[in-house]
């Protein structure tokens, strides 16, 4: 029997009675930083108690929710495994740091932090429901925050980006719906059932007919990769992420876009596993366009947001080749690599809008040196660039290289080869970045006292070490990640094995 | 004789017409201004909506017929009673409190109780006759109404046109059941049903010309591409509250009827075959232009104007897919028949719920703002947070992104088609939902994000703000928990007749 509430529940209330006091016209910048950072020590506790070594679901709860006359109930089920737990836990990491390194002084602050905030609720509630109800709907929590916050806040070309990233997303969803409805449907009436467990129970038992199966996985395949960037599905993130105010960007590339490989590797794969056999391939072609299009597209970027846009949609691909495994190896790579990813490109997302706010430019064609005036900022930049790289003593290496291993192991080892190959291209465009922004010739108007230009004179490191912490805390979590991978491992390689049909490696 | 157990079925019809009639005489002659009246035609179907609620039903499959098969009593009869009065609660009201007064205002107040009379009838209605009958009474209440402010040119123009178009369909209808009764001999719908199922192997052409027709004047009811001319014209002379009437009350008095006709009448046997194409086509024309002749509209009611012939769209594909027998698709099982009705119903409710909160602000808006076109919402969310949070959340939720209302509706009509294999539709479904969305979008970007030309605050009145914010939760509540959406629509289903059942089994 399962208790009536769960710690999880606190995971939701608290973003939601943060957005209510802000509505209720407290100070929006204290309340959303405390509520996202008990979140993230209730989130760490939750880490620490959860039984590693078994798997399976813990902290579960089940309310009873909804009953429509004709179809079956809909209920409030909570629980994390050792595959969510670490996407939780990043979550928390990420909405605490955007929510820190939000300008101090921002135009109608109140909205601001309630949009932030109903993105960050909208990505927990994803990843800790096991109804496909509130899965489904938690993660659409965030859809109209985001138009609103690049709308509203936004830099460059905000409306196009805006409509774009809505529109393309909703398509997403859609056919994600459609998807999900089809397989719900195709149970037998009375067997029918919206929650993720029983219903994964069921179809290990009573597979659906693999003709049915190559509709739905393909219907589920296209809605996940249009809400992750899949090639060639991708053109709404750059120009979306590179005109958000960073705060959004690192959440929703960092976290939110993992919901659609979360969502693989909780619903279309098991669940459709006939289908998935059958575009197993078609998958993994189109990881070529993630590795090579996109990789040689992003080295081809000019500005510094729409590169970091353009590498985040390449190492999709990455999640996408340990997921399309699916063997343990890859499975387990590709949740630490989503955790490695997450705080990397939140980590670059928001120095990126630091160096552009304190630059007032984000060409590298016009920038350069400013390790002589920023040194912090180089240092951290460095550490995001190296994190990106996937250098080995950061996250993303631990993650990356269990997925090489398991394709290499997999379908087809010359998969590896092109991701690794992509590992290159991320060197010569992260370090192409790094030269271009901190390195080399300084142009004049950096120099100290050179015009007096705001922007110019914000370049100097006079921030407050309080300005720094939130990056200091995503490069210490890659850090520790990278160093001791096996804290992750053991966490999430026993619920990993757990799945269903998992492939036996050679 | 009139069997008077039977008269509590009829009770809200007789009623709220012996309510008008009292309210019309004392206007008259006790000169009560148009407050009072107002508010005493309000409070008569605020009663009346409780004391429906009351009303029993049998248990289904089976309705209770009365009065020789005039009329029936089942649990979409019911709900659609209790809706309406719940529309024309809200419509009084706005006229009352939102919209600018009008001077000689009273039948303003008097006018929507006939007309949800009409439309009640409509719902129990078990004969062609009734429903014609019926179905005048609504549409000429409407014609005055629509024309209410005939000083201005914009609503003059709107009046000739519906009472044109409107007299049009009217006598497309009235000639189809005259063909229908040609060939049947007979207007009551049970017999019609036992003929339609039995007697013909073949529909025989005049009466499938008679459906056609039918459906041509239940068509320009609910707006259905290609009869949705009048639509964005009435909608932007209208009055405000007028027009949310039209939107919600008339679509769904011009639904239950089609849905008595090819779900009940011509639902067994062969006519599907006659009006499943012809809705299809409606349906999938209604998706496509409806939402995509909204994108360029600058106006917000004529806006609201396509976005709701768009809607008529995805509710006709619930429509369709909750029929027994669709041609080349396998049989709906009792289940499949149930989800379909439901989800009209739900539709419905989170239609009504969004679209008045919509037309509440716009009322509002329309007296402060000068005009209603977008670029007036220009920075509105700063000079009057609450009416843009409820214009922008009407949007969303009639957009349907979760979690609002819209959603659960948007959600079971993608259940419903893709259940009955209605895969084209489902496309056309999807499409029209993301095209409806852009446009969905533009006032919000007005609000939200362009700067406002003039920065003085818009007061709203209380009774106002507390509708509002009530209507508000409302659009949350009913998406999030959709239990609350669930209770208000169990058993709004038609009864299914009896020897509908053999024949499905048949096949």
């Amino acid at each position: 029997m399962n208790p009536p509430i769960s710690a999880l529940l606190f995971l939701l209330l608290f973003p939601l009675g943060a957005i209510l006091c802000i509505i209720a016209k407290a100070p929006a910048r204290p309340v959303a930083g405390i509520a996202t950072a008990l979140n993230l020590v209730l989130s760490l506790g939750l880490l620490w108690n959860y039984p590693a070594s078994q798997g399976g679901f813990a902290y579960v709860m089940d309310w009873s929710w909804a009953t429509l006359h004709g179809l079956p109930p809909i209920h409030f089920h909570l629980g994390v495994d050792g595959i969510s737990l670490p996407l939780v836990l990043l979550t928390a990491i990420v909405s605490f740091a955007a929510i820190a390194i939000s300008p101090r002084s921002i135009k109608r602050e109140s909205e601001y932090y309630c949009y932030l905030l109903l993105m960050s609720l909208g990505a927990m509630g994803a990843f800790v429901s096991l109804d496909l109800f509130f899965f489904y709907i938690f993660h659409e929590f965030a859809l109209i925050p985001t138009f609103l916050l690049i709308g509203i806040w936004g830099t460059q070309n905000r409306q196009f980006a805006a409509f774009q990233i809505t529109l393309y997303l909703m398509a997403g969803s859609l056919i994600l719906l459609a998807g999900l409805v089809a397989l719900v449907m195709a149970l037998p009436a009375a067997d029918r059932t919206f929650d993720i467990v029983a219903l994964q129970a069921y179809l290990q038992q009573h597979a659906i007919a693999v003709a049915t199966q190559d509709i739905i996985f393909p219907l589920l395949l296209i809605g996940f990769g249009i809400l992750v960037g899949l090639f060639p599905f991708h053109s709404w993130a750059p120009p979306g992420y590179a005109s958000a105010p960073p705060a959004a960007a690192m959440l929703h590339a960092g976290v939110l876009k993992k919901f659609a490989i979360y969502g693989m590797i909780r619903v279309a794969i098991p669940m459709a596993h006939d289908g998935f056999l059958d575009f197993q391939l078609v998958l993994l072609t189109l990881l070529v366009g993630n590795f090579l299009y996109a990789g040689f597209v992003t080295i081809a970027q000019k500005e510094l947001p729409t590169m970091i846009g353009f590498s985040s949609i390449m190492h999709m691909g990455y999640l996408f080749l340990g997921v399309a495994c699916w063997n343990t190896l890859g499975v387990t790579g590709a949740v630490i690599l989503m955790v490695g990813h997450g705080l990397s490109a939140a980590l670059l997302f928001g120095l990126s809008g630091e160096i552009t706010r304190r630059s007032g430019e984000n060409r590298f064609s016009e920038l350069g040196g400013l390790a002589k005036r920023a040194p912090l900022l180089a240092v951290l930049f460095s550490f995001a660039s190296m994190a990106t790289m996937g250098v080995p003593g950061l996250a993303n290496f631990a993650g990356e290289v269990l997925v090489f291993f398991a394709s290499y192991t997999a379908v087809i080892p010359l998969m590896a080869i092109v991701g690794i190959f992509g590992t290159v291209l991320t060197a010569v465009y992260q370090l192409r970045a790094l030269k271009g922004i901190f390195y080399g010739p300084m142009p004049e108007r950096y120099e100290p006292g050179a015009g007096g230009d705001a922007a110019v004179v914000g370049m100097t490191d006079t921030a407050t070490v309080a300005e720094y912490v939130p990056y200091v805390l995503l490069i210490v979590a890659s850090l520790l990640i990278g160093f001791m991978p096996f804290l992750l491992l053991h966490l999430v390689q026993p619920s990993v094995s757990l799945l269903p049909y998992l492939a036996t490696q050679r | 004789m009139i069997p008077f157990s039977y008269l509590p079925y009829l009770a809200p019809e007789i009623l709220l017409t012996v309510w008008a009639m009292v309210l019309l005489l004392a206007e008259a002659f006790l000169s009560l201004t148009p407050r009072v009246t107002a508010r005493l035609a309000l409070a008569g179907i605020v009663i009346l909506a409780i004391g429906t609620l009351f009303i029993e039903v049998p248990a289904s499959p089976h309705a209770l017929v009365f009065w020789n098969g005039l009329c029936k009593w089942d649990g979409a009869a019911k709900f659609f009673h209790v809706f309406f009065l719940a529309v024309a609660a809200l419509v009084i009201w706005m006229g009352d409190e939102v919209q600018e007064p009008l001077t000689n205002g009273g039948e303003f107040a008097i006018l929507p109780l006939f007309t949800t009379v009409g439309l009640m009838l409509l719902a129990s209605a078990n004969d062609f006759m009734v429903l014609f009958v019926a179905l005048e009474l609504v549409t000429i209440s409407f014609y005055i109404l629509v024309a209410y402010q005939h000083r201005n040119p914009v609503a003059l123009e709107a009046g000739v046109k519906y009472l044109i178009l409107g007299a049009l369909s009217s006598a497309f209808l009235v000639m189809g059941i005259a063909y229908i009764f040609g060939v049947t001999g007979t207007t009551h719908f049970d017999p019609l049903t036992r003929i339609v199922t039995y007697r013909f192997p073949e529909i025989p052409t005049a009466l499938g010309f008679g459906l056609l027709l039918v459906l041509v004047g239940v068509g320009f009811k609910i707006a259905m591409v290609p009869f949705h001319i009048w639509g964005p014209d009435v909608y932007e002379g209208a009055p405000n509250s007028i027009t949310a009437f039209l939107s919600v009350g008339s679509k769904a008095g011009g639904l239950i009827i089609l849905m008595r006709i090819v779900l009940e009448v011509f639902g067994a046997g062969k006519a599907a075959e006659i009006w499943y194409p012809a809705l299809y086509v409606g349906a999938i024309l209604s998706l496509l232009l409806g939402n995509l002749a909204a994108i360029p509209q600058r106006n917000l009611k004529r806006l609201l104007g396509y976005s709701s012939i768009g809607h008529s769209g995805f509710i006709l594909v619930a429509v369709i897919g909750s029929a027994a027998v669709l041609p080349g698709k396998p049989n709906a099982l009792p289940l499949d028949i149930i989800t379909g009705q439901t989800t009209v119903s739900v539709y419905l409710v989170t239609y009504l719920l969004a679209t008045f909160t919509a037309f509440i602000v716009l009322a509002v808006l329309n007296r402060r703002l000068g005009g209603l076109e977008i670029h007036h919402l220009a920075g509105l969310s700063q000079r009057s947070p609450l009416l843009a949070a409820a214009f922008a959340l009407s949007l969303v939720s009639l957009a349907g992104v979760p979690p609002l209302s819209g959603f659960i509706a948007k959600a079971l009509v993608i259940l419903v088609a893709w259940n009955r294999h209605l895969y084209l539709l489902l496309f056309f479904t999807l499409f029209a939902a993301v095209a409806a969305l852009y446009y969905y979008l533009g006032p919000i970007k007005a609000m939200y994000w362009s700067e406002p030309l003039d920065e003085t605050p818009i007061r709203v009145n209380r009774s106002t703000s507390v509708v509002l914010t009530i209507l508000m939760v409302l659009l949350v509540v009913t998406g999030f928990w959709a239990q609350s959406i669930a209770t208000v629509v169990t058993g709004s289903t038609l009864a299914q007749a009896p020897i509908a059942a053999p024949v499905v089994a048949q096949h």
